[in-house]
């Protein structure tokens, strides 16, 4: 194996610089990032939503997702025009649990090219957390209203009236309370005293 | 007035004392520094430790997306009672706050505790105040409810009016976060983080240049600290109970578009100038608000005339607010978003 000498040094240089060369210039270009656009950012799962996109990388594939913690969903996918541009309908899951959401576009090779903050509204009112009790909850449910432009059946306009919730009460810690209101006013009955004056 | 920083040796002023190093409260203090209406500042800070205690548990519950802030504020209501009661004592502590920090302007501009050398103390004052009324406004939005969607259309719309400024209260200064959520990160990280280190401001500069009380005779500051503190603890009582007997409401989840309900109480009176001037209201009643106060210390000391007139201007605004503030509230709702 013939040794690496000082002639040879600039030869290995200039061929490693030349193999970097492409990955250096495919990290500085990216896959042309796009624009994704929705009528509404509040999504009804069930409905069907008219996503459009631009400026991406022209006669490319890409794959539309809803991310969330939860993980992610699976749109479907596009071919983008001649104009780097798609207009396309897709059903919204029905099944999808209310939330936030980003929904996103990624390219052919798994990058990510676009994204849009999103919201997505249960297919009945609003969805209350899990854990919460279900009489109330249904009781809530009948009181609360859907954003205007989320396209569901709102029932009555908004009012200024208060929810008729059933609070909760723990005789306990009302008890306890109670007990804290009269430690405070005994401290500060005490505290009162009359001050010194020099 | 000069103070004296050194211990004096008062009745009670035990060893023990002197070793935890309580006997450096030990100094004197104007005696009229006892009457009320010397604690109200200390009385609003009493609130504002209970606000922010009772804020870190409400965080535990509270959910800041915009779909699930509504619901989460309902089953803490509806499920945990510990919680539910923390959150009615966080919004009627709020409510004394405003009450105890407007009664506390108004001593301090009463009494002229503004004139040199204390102007810097009234201008920490009154960037609390304005501070006091963003943790008010953010605290409001929070809910989700119909009063918090209108809070937040008609702050929108007023950043929108503010030109520049007023960009980071809009949705389109990030896509990636949504308003709501920032401005929960306002009111519990970047609001109290402000407020501290003014408070800290305004607390050195009472320690450094004196209450502005009268008089010869004096007290020692350990024991115009107990009567702070128990009225401190009376306050708390009586919050506390306000909160048992009457438990704040919430209104159904907002809809967009609607304006059916009334602000937060200390925003009547900016909703009674948007009834009057249309949403340039919104802008140009706090303009005039603010300004007033942030120029009161420099038009006071121009000649004796400006101070009398500085005076009178003062208790006219006051008394314009208190009546703009019954107005607005005794007059129905009215929409005030593209006006």
């Amino acid at each position: 194996m013939p040794a690496v000498t000082h002639r040879t040094m600039p030869f290995i240089l200039a061929l490693l610089v030349l193999s970097m060369g492409p990955t250096a210039l495919a990290g500085r270009m990216p896959h042309p990032e796009g624009t994704l656009t929705l009528a509404d950012r509040r999504l009804v799962a069930g409905r069907e939503i008219v996503i459009g996109g631009e400026k991406f990388g022209r006669g490319g594939q890409l794959i539309l997702e809803l991310v969330s913690l939860n993980g992610r969903v699976r749109l479907g996918t596009v071919t983008t025009d001649s104009s780097g541009g798609f207009h396309r309908a897709f059903d919204v899951p029905a099944d999808l649990a209310a939330g936030s959401y980003r929904l996103v576009a990624i390219a052919g090779d798994g990058d990510e090219v676009a994204s849009l903050r999103i919201e997505v509204l249960a297919a009945t009112s609003s969805t209350p957390p899990a854990g919460a009790h279900e009489d109330t909850d249904a009781h809530a449910a009948d009181h609360a209203h859907a954003p205007a432009d989320s396209g569901l059946d709102h029932g009555t306009e908004p009012t200024g009236e208060p929810l008729d919730l059933d609070r909760a009460r723990s005789p306990l810690i009302t008890g306890s309370l109670l007990a804290l209101i009269g430690l405070l006013v005994v401290g500060g009955v005490f505290l009162l005293r009359k001050p010194h004056t020099l | 007035m000069q103070v004296s920083d050194t211990p004096l040796n008062p009745v009670g002023n035990t060893p023990r004392m002197s070793r935890l190093g309580l006997h450096g409260l030990d100094y004197p203090i104007p005696a009229r520094a006892n009457s009320l209406d010397f604690m109200l500042g200390a009385l609003t800070l009493a609130t504002l430790t209970v606000l922010a205690v009772t804020g870190i548990v409400l965080t535990q519950y509270y959910n800041p997306s915009p779909l699930e802030a509504h619901a989460s504020i309902r089953y803490l209501i509806t499920t945990v009672p510990l919680a539910s009661l923390v959150r009615d004592l966080h919004i009627w502590s709020a409510s004394a706050a405003f009450v105890l920090v407007g009664a506390h302007l108004a001593a301090v501009f009463w009494r002229r505790g503004f004139r040199e050398p204390r102007e810097g103390l009234w201008w920490s004052g009154v960037f609390l105040l304005a501070l006091l009324f963003a943790l008010g406004f953010t605290g409001t939005v929070l809910r989700g409810d119909q009063e918090a969607v209108e809070a937040l259309a008609h702050a929108t719309a007023g950043a929108a009016m503010a030109g520049p400024l007023g960009i980071p209260l809009t949705e389109a200064f990030t896509p990636s976060s949504p308003l709501l959520t920032r401005l929960y990160g306002a009111h519990v990280s970047i609001l109290p983080l402000a407020l501290v280190f003014i408070l800290a401001l305004h607390l050195w500069l009472i320690r450094h240049l004196g209450v502005s009380a009268q008089g010869s005779a004096r007290t020692l500051f350990r024991s115009h600290l107990r009567l702070v503190g128990g009225l401190s603890l009376m306050l708390v009582a009586g919050l506390l109970a306000v909160s048992l007997g009457a438990p704040r409401e919430l209104l159904a989840q907002g809809t967009p578009g609607f304006e059916v309900t009334k602000p937060y109480w200390p925003f009547l009176w900016i909703y009674a100038a948007e009834n009057l001037l249309g949403m340039n209201g919104m802008l140009v009643a706090p303009a005039v608000l603010f300004g007033f106060l942030a120029l009161v210390p420099i038009t006071d000391r121009r000649s004796e005339r400006l101070a009398r007139f500085t005076k009178a201007a003062g208790v006219i605004i006051l008394l314009l607010i208190l009546s703009a503030m019954l107005y607005a509230a005794l007059a129905p709702a009215q929409t005030h978003l593209g006006m």
